[in-house]
């Protein structure tokens, strides 16, 4: 009876991690290159008390075993890399990656990635993010800049006062990962690389599998809303009816003490 | 207690007539099987591929543990053991008489990752663990850094099994499946893996001809021991790019069988409780001579 107890709390406490998550996708469905998560559960050791192909006679063998499972954990939370909806905003330092892969962002001395586009330039002309990080490969603006052109290739032209041609500030790459999922979140918009996404491989925007750049475009968040509060119905429920299993697991153990 | 071996109104065995207060207990712990397989079932009520767990009950005769010689009328002395042996209530004991897995489909989802991966029939996949080839319905899968098709625990998805190879650890290596990167594939339903460039791969899935005789491991994988009972051609499970195969426990059933097994202990609670009284009248009323 103690089994089912601790059965019925690890059903809990997986649910209770779902719910967590879908309100983590659900605040942010409103920002800019936000990719939902989903919670994956797997079940626990099963405790076999009679194997299948057991002999039950001389001449005969159980057929099946006979197996109690020990309840549910979670065994990940998996981003979704599906592409967000593009938003035009018209803003000259706005991109969006159109596709695979991230805008390489210097922090200190790590390089973090993301696909939050909404960037601008600083005192000195240098294109940052909003909490004041470069962006790699770190392109300074000239003064008296008129307007700004990224090509989808990643190339940054500026047209400068008083200049018919324009100049080549540089390339924005885009990097890829073999396995995006793997990433590591670190909050603010930022993801870092693991042992499990592999390296980041550098690639000209619009190369291979890396989507190009699309200016004056933001990414909204991938999250579905509709989904989400499915997913949540469908968590409480399950929820419940863990704490019902519970309830009987402990009722049964009353009627236990009450034999005498 | 006894006036002697012949007439002697108790049961000789141990216990008198308590020792049948073991007949309603089996029930009782019977019943409590039940339940802690229904708790697992509604614990993984949202598990991706799980498969409902149910137990069966047998009934436990003395005629299954004792020869026929042993319960014929005796030609001696007789006690009264002698003949609750002949109709074999004695012992007739509730037991588990094992757990089978319930291999009905779960609901498919559509979820759009390219790499969640549902099947349709009765078949599973084959993932490499380092214990081993295991079986499982749960299609999560992604990449890992080398590119090989893995789910969450870094267990490899297996290619069909080609002419000529076998089940040896030397070429199960060769059979994981390596992809350039997740967004070009396009996965058919047969299970063959396509990149712009062409065919990469084909995913194994394998039915079983009992698949009763498959062992749950946890971590949704499944156990098969013998080799012989795997199926390997004219597989009739599709295979379903994009949809994650939902757990087939049905809520409702699941809360009902719960409330028969409460309900069916407490049942049984009485008639411990009637033995119980019983047993306390033997000892305290019987030699009550007032």
């Amino acid at each position: 009876m103690i089994r089912a107890l601790n059965t019925a709390a690890t059903g809990m406490a997986a649910q209770e991690q779902q719910v967590n998550t879908i309100s983590n996708n659900i605040a942010n469905s409103n920002t800019t290159g936000f990719k939902a998560k989903r919670t994956e559960f797997e079940d626990l050791m099963y405790e076999t008390v009679n194997e299948a192909g057991a002999r039950s006679s001389n001449d005969s063998e159980y057929t099946v075993g006979h197996q109690v499972g020990s309840g549910v954990k979670v065994s990940a939370t998996r981003r979704q890399h599906t592409m967000g909806s593009p938003q035009l905003t018209g803003n000259t330092y706005d991109m969006m990656i159109m596709g695979e892969g991230f805008f390489g962002i210097q922090v200190g001395n790590e390089t973090l990635y993301t696909r939050d586009g909404s960037f601008d330039v600083d005192a000195q002309g240098i294109l940052k993010t909003r909490s004041g990080h470069p962006l790699i490969p770190g392109i300074t603006v000239p003064p008296n800049t008129v307007n700004i052109a990224v090509a989808e290739n990643g190339i940054v032209q500026a047209f400068v006062k008083g200049q018919s041609d324009p100049i080549e500030l540089g390339q924005i790459p885009v990097f890829t990962f073999v396995n995006p999922t793997g990433l590591a979140d670190k909050g603010k918009n930022l993801l870092s690389r693991t042992n499990a996404s592999g390296d980041a491989i550098q690639r000209i925007p619009g190369d291979e599998n890396a989507g190009y750049i699309s200016q004056g475009t933001l990414e909204s968040s991938n999250v579905n809303v509709m989904n989400s509060m499915t997913n949540l119905i469908k968590a409480q429920r399950a929820y419940e009816s863990n704490s019902k299993v519970l309830k009987i697991a402990d009722e049964m153990l009353g009627t236990i003490n009450q034999i005498r | 207690m006894g006036i002697g071996k012949t007439g002697s109104f108790f049961p000789k065995k141990s216990g008198g007539l308590l020792k049948n207060i073991w007949v309603p207990v089996s029930g009782q712990i019977a019943q409590q099987r039940k339940v802690e397989t229904i708790a697992n079932n509604i614990a993984n009520a949202n598990t991706a591929g799980f498969k409902r767990d149910e137990i069966t009950f047998k009934e436990h005769l003395t005629a299954y543990s004792q020869t026929p010689d042993n319960i014929d009328l005796p030609r001696k002395e007789w006690n009264p053991d002698d003949f609750y042996r002949t109709q074999g209530a004695e012992n007739a004991f509730v037991k588990v008489d094992g757990t089978y897995t319930d291999f009905q489909q779960g609901a498919l989802s559509p979820t759009g990752n390219k790499l969640d991966i549902a099947l349709f029939g009765k078949g599973l996949f084959e993932v490499l663990t380092p214990n081993g080839v295991r079986y499982t319905r749960k299609g999560t899968f992604g990449l890992n850094k080398e590119g090989e098709i893995v789910n969450e625990n870094g267990y490899k998805l297996l290619s069909k099994l080609q002419p000529g190879q076998n089940l040896e650890a030397g070429t199960i290596n060769s059979r994981v499946i390596k992809v350039p990167n997740q967004s070009q594939i396009s996965i058919s339903k047969e299970g063959r893996i396509f990149s712009p460039e062409g065919e990469l791969a084909a995913i194994s899935v394998v039915e079983f001809k009992d698949h009763h005789a498959l062992r749950k491991e946890g971590s949704s994988l499944f156990i098969n021991n013998a080799d012989d009972n795997i199926k390997r051609e004219n597989i009739a499970t599709t295979v379903n790019q994009g949809y994650v195969e939902g757990s087939n426990v049905n809520a409702i059933r699941e809360m009902s069988e719960l409330i028969k097994a409460h309900r069916q202990f407490e049942a049984i609670q009485k008639a411990v409780k009637t033995y119980d009284s019983i047993s306390g009248k033997i000892a305290n009323d019987i030699a009550n001579l007032k």
